[in-house]
Formats: C-alpha cells, structure tokens, sequence
C-alpha cells in the first residue's frame, strides 16, 4: 500500500496555500484600489478644468487649462498621433498608453477634446516596487504565523490519536487494555476511544467464549472417545477370533477417524493459530500415510513418494500432520486403482492421484462443507476442511482436477535449515 | 529380591477411564489407588507412599491444576506426576508444567503409551519382563535372542535393533524415518542401508517359514503381522 501524506502535513500544506490565495487575491485588490483612485482623480481634475473650457468656448474663447499638463485639442484630427484613430473606433474611450511611457486621459467637449498627459503624475506606477516588497514581506510574516498556527492545530488534533495509535499497537493481543477511552477527551477522538473500547471487549467477550466452548467441546468429546480407545487397546490385546480382529480393526478405523476429526474441527474453531514452528516433512508425511493406509486396504493402488529426506517446512508438527491426515484421507478414500503420488519441490506440497476427478458440477463448490461426490462415503467435508486449514493458516491451496484425477498443491514454505552447532 | 510392584494413585473421576487403566496396568505388575475426586486425590497422594500419580485436570471438588500446586507446596518429597487432560492446546500445557507436572498426556492416549511413561516417571523399569512373547516371537533382551515357532533366529546387530522397534511399537506400524532415527539417529547414512537391512531380516525372519510377519505398508512402514491365531 502506498503511504499516503500524514494528517500533520496535510494540514500545514492547506493552511499554507490558503493563506498564498488569500495573500494574492489582496494584493491584486490593492493594486486594483490604487489605480482607481488615481484615475479618479484624473478624471475628477479633469471634470473641473472641462467646466471652465466649456465658459470660455461659450464666451467665443480658445481653451486654455490652467494646469500644465492638459491641453485643448479642437478636432480629433489634431489629437497626438495614435489617439484619434483609437477615438474613430471607440468613441467612448478615455484613458490611453502612449509611446514612452506616456500616459492620457481624455475628456470631450462641446467642441473639441481636453487631453492630460499624466506620465509624470502617476504614483502608483512609482510606488509599485515598493508596495510590492511589502506585500511580500507581508505574505511572509503571515505565512509563518499561520503555519505555526497549523502546526499547533495540528499537535492538539493528532497528539490523542497518535496516542491511541500506540495504545492499541503496543497492546498484545492476549491482554487487550481496559478503561483507557475515559483518558481521553471526550470530543471525536474520544469517541473513537470509546468505540473501539467497546468493540475490543466484545471481540474480547467473544475469544474467551469461543476459547471456553471449545474447551467444553473437547473435554466432552474426547473423554468418550479416550475411553473406546482403553477398551480397544484391551480388546486387541486379548485372544480374538480372525472374524472378532476383523470388527477390532474395523472399530480402530473408526476410532482413528473420530479422533482426526475431533482434532481437525477444534483446530478449525480456535481463534488461535498454531504457535510458528517448523519439522522435518517426510517423517509427518510417512506418519499420516501409516494412519491413513487401513483406506487403501484391498485397493490396488501404487502410491509414489518423491520427498527429499532433509525437506523442512515451516509449520508445527501437529497442524501439518492434522492438515495432511485431511488430504491423504480424501485422495485415499476416492482413489479406487492406479496411482497417488505425493511430492514436495519449490515449496508445493503436491498431492495427486489417478481417480475419476471430481464431477465438473461438483467442482465450483469443492470448499462448501457438504458437497459430496456421488461415491462419497464420508460426509463430504474432507476437502472443505482441507482449504478452511489452508486458510486459517495462511496456506495457499490449489485444485485441479479432470477425468484423468485430482492434483491438490499446498504451498508449504521451507524452513530456514538449522545451523550446526559450531 | 524380588522387586517391589509399581504403585500408582489413579486420580480419575470417570470411572470407565480408571477401568480400562487398572486392567491395561495391574498385570503388568503396577499397583493402584483410585480416587475420585480432587480432595480425596490430594489426601491419599500425602498419607501414602506412591511412586507415581495420574492426575486428571477436571476434577470435582478440587481441579487437577491447584490439586498439583498444592501437593508441590504441602509433600515432602517431589511425588512424579502425570497430567492427563482432554485439553490440548499449548496454553493447557504450559499451565499444566507450570502447576509442577512432571508429564502431560493429552486424551485420547494409547494405553501402552500410558504405561511406558509412567514407567519413565517412577525411574523404574519394572516389570518389563526379560522375555517378549509376540505370536509366534520369543524375545529374550537380556541373553539377545530371538526365536519364532522354536527356532533361534541369527539377527545381525541393525537387524536385531529393527525386531525389536518393531516388537516394541506393534500393533502400531514404523515408518522409514522413525527405523532410520532410532537406529543411525542423525548420522547419514546411505539412502539403500536400511533395504539391505530388511533383506537380511526378513531372510531370517520369514523365509524358513510358511507366512511372512513382516510386512511393508506402502512403502513407507513396517509392521509385524500375526496370525490371527496367534
């Protein structure tokens, strides 16, 4: 995931470009003021020496303004050159730019024009360096005002929430803390607080229920199952007939199976994930073939292992085993002749054999609990159980399967080997 | 001398449990005491002489967990305790040692695996009869020899360790890796050793007589097959 800007940031970059905007929208406003308020006054003085033109007109007099810088003009054609081709085509102008800097303002007459030539009296032009350094200035000392004003905004929003960051990722998962939401202040980040407080209890509520059902669960199950296994044990131990060791081994499969699937479904009900570990693969794997091979009896079946004796894997002992007793079970019952073959190379697990594969309409719900192929004999979980462990333990679980059989592969991640002792 | 019995305080509240235990154990030479619940366990394990207990961890009364804590705290010499629950996750175990158990059997547990720790626990091979007898198997450890049906059997050192692992471990069969650990341990060895091994063993074993006991179970393990009138 790409990390995106944090809070603090964000923060600090938008009060700074606030204030950027707002900084210039003023400055072009004052910039604006100021030139209007010259050209006001132009035209104001203007206006003034209009009326006194327009006396000495009526009187049959030439014009003559009194201030320097204005001059009367009878005819647009006497205007400066430039100006009356302007005038031609917008007649209701009246401020114009001139060559050198020059600078006109106009004002028409009764007859003839009153022109001011103002290049010399415009402040604002003069002063606008000036008026600029200091909008600048301005915009720096405000910049930095505002920026520590986010920086401190910011501390006082982010300080309880990086707080509760740590709590909750310093807390360890058995023992999650109590009572700290009312530490903090009681505004949205208390809230937070709260709620999350309140969820972390019932996830809490929740474990120890699971943890106390599944304990119930397993001391009811398998004290039944532990006194069968002593009267068996006994009962094989005693003289039999070849038709009373027939039932005895019938009976020690079922056993078997019971138990495996005491073991399987109270590993898929924990919360809990086994604790890390590694071991060595092909002792599990010969383990779980020994305890599966009463399903192979009276088949005519090759079964081909292809496990380097060194091969270590990094899962615990018991959940392998509890994982492949799932997955040998169901390639062991559903194999009727031919070949099943078992391998590890480049961390898969493979585990493939020449059955009738799995009907097609059957294989877009391999991983529902239920689903059972029309030969099935078991309650059609094996391979449910099989991706549900997968799953759980964060294995990848893959099945293919055709007319020709069905290929399950684990990824099961190699253990680092262990160092000799020096 | 004759060497005394194994006595054994059976702290059990399902009574099927403490039968199949008492039956599996007392010809074998052990003798018990039962007790049915926490209070009465803890009473009998301080007034008398044990060399081991079989604790249950759900008890009435008084629970497997205080029951040992108590006994650490209150006997005057450290009594082997073994734990027997039907929990089994790893929590369950490490409070079971942390209450000062000596060993810890998850249910459900062969009996055979039972009677080999306890055994282990007391320090004492009891009752572990010089001569094996396995259908038509004599195994006499202490003179090294072997006979089937009355006839001496000639076993090369490996191939006599091979017998009795398998004598040992029946009806339950070893696969490869367990001959190869218990045998060469973590030497390496070469990949074809134990094959030749089980040639030689069987030459002796089987093929002076009608039916072959040992038998290969896909390839990966051995077991020892009897007649079903043996």
């Amino acid at each position: 995931m790409n990390k995106a800007p944090s809070l603090r940031q964000q923060i600090l970059a938008t009060f700074a470009l606030a204030t950027l905007f707002i900084a210039v929208v003023f400055s072009l406003t004052t910039f604006l003021f100021a030139y209007h308020i010259e050209d006001r006054f132009f035209a104001s003085q203007l206006a003034e020496e209009a009326i006194m033109a327009e006396q000495q007109l009526a009187a049959g007099l030439q014009p003559a303004p009194r201030l320097a810088y204005m001059h009367y003009y009878a005819t647009v054609e006497a205007l400066p050159s430039g100006i009356d081709s302007i005038i031609k085509r917008q007649p209701r102008r009246t401020e114009f730019t001139g060559d050198d800097n020059q600078h006109f303002h106009l004002q028409q007459l009764s007859q003839g024009y009153l022109l001011a030539e103002v290049s010399q009296h415009l402040i604002v032009r003069d002063i606008r360096p000036l008026m600029l350094k200091f909008l600048l200035l301005e915009l720096l000392i405000t910049l930095l005002l505002t920026s520590c004003l986010a920086w401190l905004i910011a501390r006082k929003l982010l300080t309880p929430l990086q707080q509760l960051t740590a709590l909750i990722g310093n807390t360890p998962q058995q023992s999650p803390p109590t009572g700290f939401a009312a530490k903090f202040t009681p505004n949205e980040i208390g809230q937070l607080a709260t709620t999350l407080e309140l969820s972390w209890a019932r996830t809490n509520d929740f474990i120890n229920r699971e943890q106390l059902f599944t304990r119930d669960l397993s001391h009811e199950l398998r004290t039944p199952v532990t006194i069968s296994q002593g009267a068996l044990n006994l009962l094989a131990g005693s003289p039999l007939s070849a038709e009373q060791s027939i039932l005895v081994n019938r009976l020690n499969a079922a056993q078997q199976q019971i138990e495996q699937t005491i073991s399987s479904l109270l590993a898929l009900a924990r919360e809990q994930s086994p604790a890390a570990g590694s071991c060595q693969l092909l002792p599990v794997v010969e383990t779980s073939i020994l305890q599966q091979h009463y399903l192979l009896a009276d088949k005519d079946i090759q079964l081909e292992l292809t496990i380097a004796a060194g091969s270590r894997v990094a899962i615990a002992e018991a959940p392998l085993l509890i994982l492949l007793n799932n997955l040998l079970a169901n390639a062991f019952s559903y194999t009727h002749a031919g070949t099943i073959s078992i391998s590890y190379q480049h961390s898969l697990l493979t585990v493939s054999d020449s059955g009738s594969g799995i009907a097609e309409d059957l294989q877009s719900q391999l991983f529902r609990p239920g689903s059972k192929g029309p030969h099935s004999q078991g309650q059609g979980m094996g391979l449910s159980i099989v991706s549900r462990l997968c799953e759980k333990w964060q294995l990848h679980c893959d099945i293919q399967s055709s007319e020709q059989g069905t290929r399950v592969q684990v990824t099961l991640p190699q253990a680092t080997p262990i160092a000799p002792l020096a | 001398m004759a060497e005394q019995p194994l006595t054994l305080l059976l702290i059990e509240d399902n009574s099927a449990i403490s039968a199949n235990i008492a039956e599996y154990f007392t010809p074998r030479g052990a003798v018990l005491d039962f007790a049915r619940n926490g209070q009465q366990g803890l009473q009998l394990a301080l007034q008398h002489y044990y060399d081991v207990i079989v604790l249950d961890l759900m008890l009435p009364q008084l629970d497997g967990l205080t029951l040992c804590k108590t006994l650490r705290q209150q006997a005057n010499r450290h009594i082997p305790v073994l734990m027997l629950t039907a929990r089994d996750t790893l929590d369950d175990k490490l409070a079971g040692f942390a209450s000062g158990a000596d060993d810890y059997l998850a249910k459900p547990f062969a009996l055979s695996e039972l009677w080999a720790r306890c055994q282990v626990l007391a320090r004492r091979n009891l009752h572990q009869p010089h001569q094996l007898k396995l259908g038509g198997l004599l195994l006499d450890k202490q003179r090294r020899q072997i006979s089937r049906e009355g006839k001496m059997l000639q076993l090369k050192p490996i191939c006599w360790q091979i017998l009795c692992l398998l004598i040992e471990a029946h009806p339950r069969p070893v696969s490869r890796s367990e001959l190869y650990s218990k045998i060469w341990g973590d030497e390496s060895t070469e990949s074809d050793a134990l094959r030749s091994h089980l040639y030689q063993l069987r030459k002796v074993l089987d093929k002076p007589f009608n039916k072959p006991m040992l038998k290969t179970i896909q390839g990966v393990g051995f077991a020892l097959e009897l007649n079903s009138n043996e």
